[in-house]
């Protein structure tokens, strides 16, 4: 009795993987469908459902090339710095945003180099590393002694070996969790604010797809550092890559 | 010997910057700010000496060291100096009410001279047709005058506009940022309605300076018309076809001291009200709003004014 619930609970998850799944691919196709007959916002909407409900770069490269057809340069370069980071080999993510950089004349983020290493490997595959370099380390270290055999002599250098690949995961681990941080300007000339307010002082405008770091927030207003300045900006005008 | 005399030679020039210094500091107590504190404090007192402008960049820098504490009362602040440096520009400006006194004024004798021009033109009369284009000259250099004044006036009401627009908007941050405050709340009232009054008196000012220069090309044309008119031994200074602006300036061959003993028009005489020029009411209806209104204040919060003193309550 106790077998037959378990497996029905395992039958039901699974279900609800693939409808899920099915239904992302549903929005996918209906997005491809849509920016065919060049109804560009409702791709852009259809594309950001099924990246929602399933991120995939595939989705998000569609979905910056919707967003970059109808205009939107803040929302095509955040939805293709997501493909990259969910797929930093995504090569297509790479040329999209090397184009609409060039075309929009906007920086590319500037990463500090645990950052940069971070960009290496998506963000999952670190975690992994990171808990199988350490376990390898452990292991190695300590499993010989628990089943009374003999050391080898190449288990120390790999236990040293598997323990530097730990540290430096942890290392660009630390660079995933800062690059969260990291954003993009949405709006075409998104006032740059000296107070979290409505009707704050305009310190600048800041161009579509010029990156920045959100550094605190307050109510609906970020306060971001782009590389001259720093202030608020509205929520709605404001991307997370990691969002 | 020597080397004594090399030292204090060396040190005495030392020391007695350092006491300067030293004395210096003592007597004005200025410290340079570092903190949002510090630099609300030196604004306040600049504020409660009148010296708007510098306490205006000192409450700007409070308020970007996004100091949350100091925030709401920096930009409380803020909104105070440009609201007191916009009422100062009105106060070292041109007169409003003299401004749009002689304009009305100007205008008056424009029409004046417009109707005598036309009426001399269609009776063909040569002393009429002389006499009008004198007048007409006359008023038509008032009238350029009149413009030039009041498009000074509108420049420094429009660096008013600004100036108490953005205080309004302080108001309205301060008053979000700390919804207590209903001060900030009250002030942003006063500011929008003082707001209200400057731009309908911006927009009367715009609308007599398009009615003016109206006047002026009309003018022009009617005088160019006279000239073509009057017989050349009798032709006033300027030849047809030339009455461009130069011809007040003298630049025609005659000098204004040829028409000594020919009347031009009466405001140029010293007379800047002509009785038909303007009405006292007309005058205040369009000057209502341009008073800075010393009888009613924007009320001040417990903060603003004066730095607070350190160990009473909060000390900034």
């Amino acid at each position: 009795m106790r077998w037959h619930r378990q497996i029905l609970l395992v039958a039901v998850l699974f279900g609800a993987v693939i409808c899920r799944a099915g239904t992302a691919n549903d929005y996918f196709k209906v997005g491809l469908e849509m920016s065919g007959a060049g109804q560009l916002p409702e791709a852009a909407m259809a594309f950001e459902k099924s990246a929602q409900m399933q991120p995939a770069s595939g989705t998000l490269v569609n979905l910056g090339i919707a967003e970059w057809r109808r205009g939107r340069a803040g929302a095509a370069i955040l939805a293709w710095e997501k493909a990259r980071w969910i797929d930093p080999f995504d090569s297509r993510a790479g040329a999209d945003l090397k184009f609409a950089r060039t075309a929009a004349q906007v920086d590319e983020p500037e990463l500090k180099w645990f950052e940069t290493a971070s960009t290496w490997l998506p963000p999952n595959a670190w975690a992994w590393l990171a808990g199988a370099s350490l376990w390898l380390a452990v292991g190695l270290l300590v499993l010989p002694g628990i089943f009374r055999r003999r050391k080898a002599g190449w288990h120390s250098p790999l236990a040293a070996l598997a323990f530097g690949i730990f540290l430096f995961t942890l290392t660009a681990n630390v660079g995933v969790v800062s690059r969260t941080q990291i954003g993009f300007v949405l709006k075409k000339n998104a006032p740059l604010l000296l107070t979290p307010t409505r009707t704050g002082e305009v310190i600048s405008t800041l161009t579509a797809g010029e990156p920045a770091r959100q550094l605190r927030s307050r109510g609906n207003f970020l306060f971001i550092r782009t590389q001259t300045e720093s202030g608020w900006i509205g929520r709605d005008a404001f991307g997370l890559v990691g969002d | 010997m020597k080397p004594f005399t090399t030292i204090i030679k060396r040190a005495l020039p030392l020391l007695l910057a350092a006491s300067w210094r030293a004395l210096a500091v003592d007597a004005t107590n200025v410290v340079p700010p570092v903190t949002a504190r510090d630099f609300y404090n030196a604004g306040t007192r600049l504020l409660a000496g009148k010296k708007y402008d510098d306490a205006e960049k000192l409450f700007q820098s409070a308020v970007a060291a996004q100091d949350e504490p100091v925030q709401p009362a920096a930009v409380y602040n803020l909104g105070h100096a440009r609201f007191a440096e916009g009422a100062e520009l009105i106060k070292k400006g041109p007169d409003a009410q003299k401004v749009s006194a002689r304009g009305h004024a100007a205008s008056a004798a424009g029409e004046q001279a417009i109707r005598r021009s036309e009426s001399a033109l269609a009776d063909n009369n040569l002393d009429r047709m002389i006499a009008a284009y004198l007048e007409g000259r006359g008023a038509r250099r008032e009238l350029r005058d009149a413009e030039k004044a009041v498009a000074a006036a509108m420049e420094i009401y429009g660096k008013t506009l600004q100036k108490w627009q953005r205080a309004a908007d302080d108001f309205k941050s301060a008053a979000e940022l700390n919804p207590a405050d209903t001060n900030a709340t009250q002030n942003a009232e006063i500011v929008e309605r003082d707001l209200a009054q400057l731009v309908d008196s911006l927009r009367k000012m715009q609308a007599m300076l398009g009615a003016m220069g109206k006047q002026r090309a009309d003018l022009g044309k009617l005088l160019g018309r006279l000239k073509g008119q009057i017989p050349g031994p009798n032709a006033p200074p300027g030849a047809p076809g030339e009455d461009g602006e130069e011809d007040d300036n003298g630049k025609n061959g005659k000098h204004p001291e040829d028409l000594v003993g020919q009347k031009e028009n009466a405001s140029l005489q010293g007379k800047e009200e002509s009785p038909s020029a303007l009405s006292p009411d007309q005058a205040g209806q369009i000057l209502e709003g341009l008073s800075i209104d010393g009888g009613r204040r924007l009320s001040m919060s417990d903060q603003e004014g004066r730095p607070l003193q350190p160990g009473k309550g909060r000390n900034w």
